[in-house]
């Protein structure tokens, strides 16, 4: 068998199965570097096609960070995500997600609550 | 903010580094056997036998880097252990390009000691295969394009890269003048395939990058590396042709300690790209280049 062959019969074999998406993330709430008056009852994040949410978790300052759940199963464009009761001070939002390319895409974004 | 890559991405990339230069090497072994397997009888169960050995570990690697896709996706060790993500890898397109190369690192395995040519060639196009399923590739509306290229960029490594250590098997265990004719054959082909390597790869950067100015950006840079090591692997290819290649047929004992030299050097430059381009694939993406 050729290379040819072989090169013709791989791209064959790979056709199928191939989708369309990408994994990054178009806008969230809070923003990030936002300094929110009040602490956010639910947290957003849009991405720019469907993913899965396979990880989130949240921290404050120097503190451990808190693994919020559950998430949803199946892939979306955007989640909408119940927040915990949050004290002032400054957070970090982490997640990890996982779009059709089989990539696996940390973000995180940070906010300030001023008062609770 | 920067994205918050963990101690288990770095581990992985590292996995998938080791995983990429066993099966490439070992798609390499097969196709150097395909080619040249009637030039060495001396030494052609040996090669075999190093090509089978190179299969059985790569298969190791591929499943461990595998293993580790759910961590990756919890960002710590919990989620290698997490059915719900184990379930999830084994479903996307990353489940698909781990079948693909296990069985064709399995066929590779198999087929070493028969030295079937139809099974070594299916394994080689197995694996070869699972490089465009999944990543930027699998996912961009150019996918025709770059599969194509990407394709044609992996063959051509591995055929390259593939090559090195069995020539120096050959060297070693064939008389001088079967050396010198695998030798000169060989390098008569690549000189050929190799600069696709090249093309190739600018193919890929032109449609993957929107503007010149990402080159300046993480995964640009590491690209531009990659370059770099090819126009040394280049010149150290070139050396081989050139210069060594003729002394080997003249029977020079010292042409034969600078080919192997050289080939080993090509070798370690080779790893360094795959390195690289583990790193690439790991933490980097041309749109957020």
């Amino acid at each position: 068998m050729t290379l040819s062959r072989i090169a013709l019969v791989s791209a064959l074999l790979c056709w199928g199965g191939l989708t369309l998406a990408h994994t990054h993330l178009e806008q969230s709430i809070p923003a990030n570097g936002s300094r929110l008056a009040q602490a956010p009852r639910s947290f957003v994040l849009r991405f720019a096609r469907p993913v899965h949410l396979t990880a989130l978790s949240l921290q404050k300052g120097a503190e451990p960070a808190q693994k919020l759940g559950p998430l949803p199963e199946s892939a979306a464009a955007e989640f909408t995500l119940p927040a915990p009761q949050l004290a002032a001070g400054t957070y970090i939002l982490s997640w990890r997600s996982v779009g059709d390319d089989g990539h696996v895409m940390p973000g995180k974004l940070q906010f300030t609550v001023k008062s609770p | 903010m920067a994205e918050p890559f963990a101690v288990i991405d770095s581990f992985s990339a590292v996995l998938r580094a080791v995983s990429y230069v066993l099966q490439l090497q070992a798609a390499g072994v097969a196709i150097f056997c395909v080619l040249f397997g009637r030039m060495i009888p001396a030494s052609l169960l040996i090669v075999r036998r190093d090509g089978r050995r190179l299969a059985a570990s790569a298969a190791v690697f591929i499943a461990c880097q595998f293993a580790l896709d759910a961590g990756r996706m919890s960002g710590d060790w919990s989620g290698v252990a997490d059915p719900a993500l184990q379930s999830l890898s084994l479903r996307s397109s990353s489940g698909l390009a781990c079948a693909l190369r296990l069985t064709g690192m399995g066929l590779l395995a198999g087929g070493f000691p028969g030295g079937s040519r139809a099974v070594l060639a299916l394994g080689v196009a197995l694996t070869a295969a699972a490089f465009p399923v999944t990543g930027h590739t699998s996912v961009s509306p150019l996918r025709p394009a770059l599969i194509g290229l990407l394709l044609l960029h992996v063959l051509v490594v591995s055929f390259w890269m593939g090559a090195l250590w069995p020539l120096l098997r050959v060297i070693a265990h064939e008389t001088a003048a079967s050396a010198a004719r695998c030798v000169e054959r060989f390098s008569t082909i690549a000189l050929g395939a190799v600069p696709l390597i090249l093309l190739a790869g600018i193919g890929l950067t032109a449609l993957l990058l929107q503007s010149l100015a990402q080159l300046l950006q993480p995964y640009g840079a590491v690209l531009l590396a990659k370059a770099t090591l090819f126009a040394v692997l280049m010149g150290l290819a070139a050396l081989n042709r050139w210069r060594f290649s003729p002394g080997i047929a003249g029977g020079q004992a010292t042409a034969v300690r600078a080919f192997r030299r050289t080939a080993i050097a090509e070798w370690a430059v080779i790893c360094i790209v795959l390195l690289l381009t583990a790193v690439l694939t790991t933490f980097y993406s041309p749109e957020a280049a």
